[in-house]
């Protein structure tokens, strides 16, 4: 027996109305049956098929009529259900309507943290070559790759389309001029000319096929360009380029205007320039793949697989780097990989990039999976925060509503209707909640921009696919906090709810405290996260970091000094503000290159951070000697001077350093140690202090590509002070303004992504504890008008106003108590876990833990007694008359 | 009273010529001829429960079928108050169409 389509058969038993379902689907059926005979099966599905749509119209006209019918009639029930009970119905829907925003605000988040890179067309296929350099004693992942590898890989491997490198090389301070427009400018990049082919970077001005394909070229972004030129034409014009390294400046002429790179790229840029003519460039660098220079993309044919070009990786390092390796006769590949050094390419996925790849030289500041995941779970916990309340408050009504619905099914309503009802009252609420969820996150927009320090548009929070988002989410936030209610209320029966026999009271007050002591779980786990990671930002912020970051000044830039810095420093120390002065390779907080060192011919040789360093810079940093001195100018014997920290002293495994020498293994120049200084730090706190050496004013350094002078000045006239210096600097670097900074700012703008997550963590635990704390205000207000009379006997027989008080208030601050016991052990844990990612952090408190038990004890004591208060103060003879 | 729609008059009046054999299937292949236009299923049956709740008509069930899933043909049958329905739009017809210029 043929039977019809069962989608098409289910589609009409939807869409039939219930008096007409049997026999139509019966004709329906017999029709099916005589077609399949008479004209085949498939003409008779396709009949079945055509008969459902053309009824869908008229069946579906009259399934809405009486579906629009009720509607209208639940709306009606549920709006003066809500004026009956003003104020649950504001607690109601300012709670998920705090929850919804909350909601808002952290799918923006959400959404635009996953948004990264997907702007490229082809970002699909687009990997990053990044690097894991081993070395005999440790590993180091780094997004950068060797220069020649795109090259390589273009030639080499067919799953490649196109290949193009990005670079930074020595343009962490460009000067950049035109005329009499001069800027420092930090988003200057270099790429090659086939960019284009990889990435979408779309151009207002000029062409991709040329932009970038001769020679000291650059293209701009409009913004960029706006500054420089104005309104005239910028292509076509000259701008002057001063990299980091010696005072050389170069022409670069525009060619390119392109539209500023979207927030959601993983690499900014304000100028690009053609990188093969990079003036630092040379065959040899060029050339070099024992470097780590270049960041590497590849774009993949979109047939082609990332794992077979992954599976071809080792063997072009070998072949090119084993026979560069050989070349320079100094060792072999095997001989090299034996020793436990090596390099180890492998692909990232573009859009993975972002929260995904937290590796060394990262082209900005990646975001966080862990804090994505975080945050969706935060959103959600607040939101079941917001339909907790809801379904508390429904539940805890029930007895009032019981001979509502007993009145309702005597009249004839199916206990289907009823739950339709309640949910239709529920999502009213929750849709309520939408519309005031869009106005406080379109009002909290400025506070957002201001706790994670990037401005939000309105705009961007509120497009189409987010709004229809927020719609949904209402939608099942009312339904599923209408669900459990809608269930309970609509089983009362009529005959027990008129015979009043029933206690309707004690139904689900298990459940509601269970619901209290979770949502007050929650509260207080996020409150006790907030003060831990507030509490580790202060020992941060205030913890000796082993040097004296205050009153010192970074000048940057003064590798152009080159035979002037020794005049230039006692140009410094000459003013009467400054008290020291010295010139660095590197400050704290500043990324530190590794060289490797030994301090006895035999010992295997030792990566240390290397800082070179002029006279002064112990003094002027405020480090502290452990043994010996710092380098003095006055002995000539100092020129080649050493100075360890004690961790790089324990690492060379030396009893005795002073006096010793101190060898730099790859180029064989070789130190003196003459002093030991503690421990400092040169990174953020999450790092370990690494084993650092101070090379002392060493010749080869007057070559070096970096250099910057720190400056300790006294506490007072800072103004005038930095006018004095700003005089010095005219007189010996005319050419370039001025780039001073303080260094205690610097080195604590490493921890701007604790603030944030510390500022979020708050808003957000405040969020939940006022959701939290409506809720717990509504059931007591409930109970105390429930218990009125009650009181009033009490009262009568002689009960104080404070046992009366304590009678409402005990249930509650229960729940509460029970909560803390729960979450504190799994908050001690979770953030001794994050705690972990710090080396060096504080051990949460027990007095932190208890503190905060106690201030979400009292607020909820405080919450509930009020009502208490209120209720047991009322004078019996009122309350008992309405009886 | 209200007058019948024209929907409701052809298929009462099909109702009422095929008598005993008046159930869905049949009454739209008999609107359906008469119309010279396929009705749709859902054409049929809407105004039908209409017309059962107004009480013009009543349903029978009949014997269970084996083509119909098992389900027995639902039988549609006038009563005294659509016969009546019926007279009455009848009435309007004809005085409406009696006395009238010709039309071609």
């Amino acid at each position: 027996m043929p039977t019809p389509p069962p989608l098409a058969a289910w589609l009409l038993r939807r869409l039939l109305p219930s008096d007409v379902r049997y026999a139509a689907l019966g004709d329906f059926a017999e029709q099916f049956a005589a077609l399949a005979e008479a004209k085949g099966l498939a003409a008779a599905r396709r009949w079945y098929w055509t008969e459902v749509g053309r009824s869908v119209p008229s069946l579906f006209h009259n399934h809405a009529f009486w579906r629009g019918y009720m509607l209208r009639n639940y709306l009606r029930v549920a709006f003066r259900t809500m004026r009956r009970q003003p104020v649950f119905a504001a607690i109601n829907v300012f709670g998920m309507a705090l929850g919804l925003a909350a909601a808002l605000l952290i799918a923006h988040y959400l959404v635009r943290e996953q948004a990264y890179d997907r702007h490229h067309q082809h970002a699909d296929h687009i990997y990053r070559v990044a690097t894991e350099r081993q070395f005999p004693d440790q590993s180091v992942r780094t997004a950068l790759s060797p220069r020649p590898l795109a090259a390589a890989l273009q030639q080499a491997a067919p799953e490649v389309a196109a290949a193009t490198r990005l670079s930074n090389d020595r343009t962490e301070q460009v000067l950049v001029r035109h005329g009499t427009q001069q800027f420092y400018e930090t988003d200057f990049r270099f790429a090659d000319p086939n960019v284009f082919e990889v990435f979408d970077l779309p151009l207002v001005q000029g062409s991709s096929a040329t932009a970038l394909a001769e020679p000291r070229t650059v293209i701009l972004t409009e913004p960029a360009a706006r500054k420089y030129f104005g309104n005239t034409d910028p292509l076509g014009q000259v701008l002057t380029i001063r990299l980091r390294g010696d005072g050389d400046t170069f022409d670069y002429r525009v060619t390119g205007i392109a539209e500023a790179p979207p927030p959601t790229s993983h690499f900014q840029f304000d100028f690009l320039a053609h990188y093969p003519s990079h003036p630092f460039m040379n065959p040899q660098r060029a050339d070099n793949w024992r470097g780590l220079a270049a960041y590497t993309y590849v774009r993949l044919h979109p047939s082609a697989s990332a794992d077979s070009l992954t599976a071809r990786l080792p063997v072009l390092t070998e072949t090119r780097l084993g026979a560069q390796l050989e070349a320079g006769g100094n060792t072999t590949m095997a001989a090299f990989q034996a020793a436990g050094n090596g390099f180890r390419f492998f692909l990232q996925p573009l859009r993975d990039i972002h929260l995904h790849s937290a590796l060394a030289n990262e082209l900005g500041a990646n975001g966080s999976a862990a804090y994505v995941r975080f945050f969706g779970l935060l959103a959600v916990f607040i939101l079941v925060l917001a339909g907790v309340n809801f379904v508390n408050l429904s539940t805890a009504q029930g007895a009032a509503r019981a001979r509502e619905v007993g009145v309702r099914k005597a009249l004839g309503s199916a206990r289907r209707q009823l739950v339709h009802q309640f949910l239709t009252e529920s999502v009213v609420v929750s849709f309520l909640a939408l519309g005031g969820a869009l106005l406080l996150a379109l009002a909290a927009l400025p506070l957002l921009g201001w706790l994670t320090g990037t401005p939000v548009a309105a705009a961007a929070l509120l497009g189409p696919r987010v709004l229809l988002g927020m719609l949904a989410l209402a939608l099942g936030l009312g339904v599923l906090a209408g669900a459990y209610p809608a269930f309970i209320l609509s089983r009362y029966q009529p005959t027990e709810v008129f015979r009043g026999g029933r206690a309707e009271q004690g139904r689900g007050a298990w459940l509601r405290s269970g619901l209290v002591v979770f949502q007050f779980a929650i509260a207080m786990g996020l409150m006790l996260a907030t003060a831990v990671v507030y509490e580790q930002l202060a020992f941060a912020r205030t913890a000796d970091p082993g040097f004296n970051p205050e009153q010192t000044l970074v000048l940057d830039g003064t590798e152009v000094l080159r035979s002037q810095t020794a005049a230039f420093q006692s140009a410094l120390l000459a003013l009467p503000a400054v008290q020291a002065a010295a010139h660095t390779e590197a400050v704290p907080g500043q990324r530190v290159e590794a060289s490797p060192f030994r301090a006895r011919p035999e010992a295997e040789p030792q990566q240390l951070d290397r800082i070179y360093t002029g006279f002064g810079l112990g003094e002027t940093l405020g480090l502290r000697l452990a043994a010996g001195r710092f380098p003095d100018p006055m002995l000539a014997s100092d020129s080649m001077a050493a100075v360890l920290n004690e961790t790089a002293v324990a690492n060379l495994g030396l009893s005795d350093p002073i006096g010793q020498p101190l060898t730099r293994t790859d180029n064989g120049r070789t130190y003196t140690i003459v002093g030991v200084v503690e421990d400092f730090h040169t990174a953020s706190f999450h790092a370990a202090i690494g084993p650092t050496v101070l090379l002392g004013p060493d010749p080869f350094y007057e070559n070096r590509p970096r250099q910057r002078f720190v400056v300790r000045l006294q506490a007072d006239e800072l103004p005038a002070t930095l006018a004095a210096l700003q005089a010095t600097w005219a007189r010996f670097i005319p050419q370039q303004p001025m780039d001073a900074h303080f260094l205690d700012t610097a080195f604590a703008a490493q921890y701007r992504s604790e603030r944030t997550l510390a500022r979020l963590f708050g808003l957000f635990t405040l969020l939940a504890l006022v959701i939290a704390g409506l809720g717990l205000f509504g059931l007591a207000m409930f109970t105390a008008r429930r218990r009125q009379q009650e009181l009033g006997v009490r009262k009568v027989f002689g009960a104080s106003t404070w046992q009366l008080a304590w009678l409402l208030t005990h249930r509650f601050v229960r729940p509460v108590a029970l909560a803390f016991v729960l979450v504190a052990p799994l908050a001690y844990v979770l953030l001794t876990r994050w705690l972990g990612g710090f080396a060096y952090h504080i051990t949460p408190r027990l007095g932190t833990f208890l503190l905060i038990g106690c201030t979400a004890f009292f607020i909820a004591a405080l919450t509930v007694s009020y009502q208490a208060l209120s209720a047991a103060r009322k004078n019996p003879a009122e309350t008992l008359r309405q009886a | 009273m209200k007058l019948l729609s024209r929907a409701e008059e052809m298929l009462l009046l099909a109702v009422w010529r095929l008598q005993e054999e008046a159930y869905g299937l049949a009454i739209r292949d008999e609107v359906s001829q008469a119309t010279d236009y396929t009705w749709s299923i859902g054409a049929v049956y809407a105004p039908l429960q209409r017309l059962e709740k107004k009480g013009y008509v009543t349903t029978r069930m009949g014997t269970p079928v084996a083509e119909r899933g098992g389900r027995s043909k639902v039988y549609y049958r006038l009563t005294p108050a659509g016969k009546k329905a019926l007279t009455r739009i009848q009435q309007v017809h004809a005085y409406l169409w009696t006395g009238i210029p010709a039309l071609t």
